[in-house]
């Protein structure tokens, strides 16, 4: 491995080690053009991965909804007696974990956005056929005077001859 | 006379259970505080239910006896160390018992039998990386725990640990570049 390229090991090692987890951008081209030279970071880069796929894993391995409630229930099961009886105990062994509200609002972004942009092309609509309205009323009385203002001083004319 | 020295005891002795349940209270405060957070954060150390609720109830039996029933300084420091600390003990545990059964399962030839089918590599992945986990020093295993695990910010990491946010964001940085390294190691990845 020439000098140069371990040079750039150290400084793409530390990209490495701030972007994985982070989801930072770490497949810039100086990146890239080093992985395709260097067969150490390469591995490297490989383990980055795994163990970002694993971390992924970990947090979105799903979870029975009573968890917390069981949990709950037997951590409060080896408090004391008056403990146990207590209206917050009755609470917590009826607890259930809160569902962030970006979760419970997702469902709701699909049709919002649909109806949001139906909106809006009939805002467009309407407001382009009102203005082509507009414009072809102005257009017809601006004929029809001009009409009238020829055929009339021909008439008149006429009439006075 | 004798029987009013009773009812004086017995109303004393209430007057002194009901301080008690007063003064312990803050148990069941932290409990509703923290319990969702230590709940996730140990579901995805442990993956398992029953250790969870072992981990979970171990936890809070700690912090209802800490020095005679006192209330710790920092409650939530308390929790999630005692939380970190008592799953990572539970996962040592299994992995030695998975290990013990594997060698017995592997001379009967049915354990890879019956493992078959795409959950293998999520499930394998997963126990990897907490095995490895599980490996790393106490003070780079609590900032991945807590800061990935459980998702707190740095600044909450630092003060459970008692550390500043530079040195919090040091620690992860090394335990990634541990974890990573471990992981990259297509040998022992593929037998873990």
């Amino acid at each position: 491995m020439n000098t140069k390229l371990r040079h750039h090991c150290r400084s793409i090692r530390l990209r490495f080690a701030e972007a994985i987890l982070d989801k930072l951008e770490s497949t810039t081209g100086i990146v890239q053009r080093h992985l395709a030279e260097c067969p150490r970071c390469r591995r490297l880069a490989t383990g980055n991965a795994r163990l970002r796929l694993a971390m992924q894993m970990l947090k979105t391995q799903p979870h029975d909804a009573d968890l917390l409630m069981k949990a709950n229930t037997r951590a409060i099961g080896v408090l004391k007696h008056k403990l146990r009886d207590l209206p917050q105990a009755e609470k917590l062994r009826h607890a259930r974990p809160r569902v962030p509200i970006y979760a419970r609002v997702g469902k709701y972004t699909e049709p919002v956005s649909r109806a949001a942009a139906c909106l809006v092309i009939l805002l467009v609509i309407r407001l382009g056929v009102f203005a082509a309205m507009t414009k072809i009323q102005d257009e017809g009385k601006t004929a029809i005077d001009e009409y009238y203002a020829r055929n009339l001083d021909q008439d008149i004319l006429d009439d006075l001859l | 006379m004798t029987s009013s020295a009773a009812s004086w005891r017995m109303l004393l002795a209430t007057a002194a259970a009901e301080v008690a349940v007063d003064s312990q209270r803050w148990i069941l405060v932290a409990m509703q505080k923290n319990g969702e957070k230590i709940m996730t954060m140990l579901w995805r150390i442990l993956g398992n239910e029953q250790d969870v609720c072992d981990a979970y109830q171990d936890t809070f039996l700690q912090l209802a006896h800490w020095q005679g029933g006192q209330k710790p300084d920092n409650v939530r420091a308390f929790v999630f160390r005692t939380a970190s600390n008592t799953a990572v003990s539970i996962l040592r545990r299994r992995k030695v018992h998975d290990k013990a059964c594997r060698a017995i399962a592997e001379e009967t030839t049915e354990f890879y039998s019956t493992q078959v089918g795409g959950d293998l590599d999520a499930n394998q992945l997963r126990e990897t990386l907490r095995t490895y986990i599980t490996r790393l020093p106490e003070q780079l295993r609590s900032v991945i725990l807590l800061r990935d695990l459980a998702e707190m910010p740095y600044s909450q990491v630092a003060s459970i640990m008692g550390i500043s946010v530079a040195s919090a964001r040091v620690y992860r940085c090394r335990a990634v570049q541990l974890l990573s390294a471990w992981m990259a190691r297509k040998k022992e990845f593929s037998q873990s």
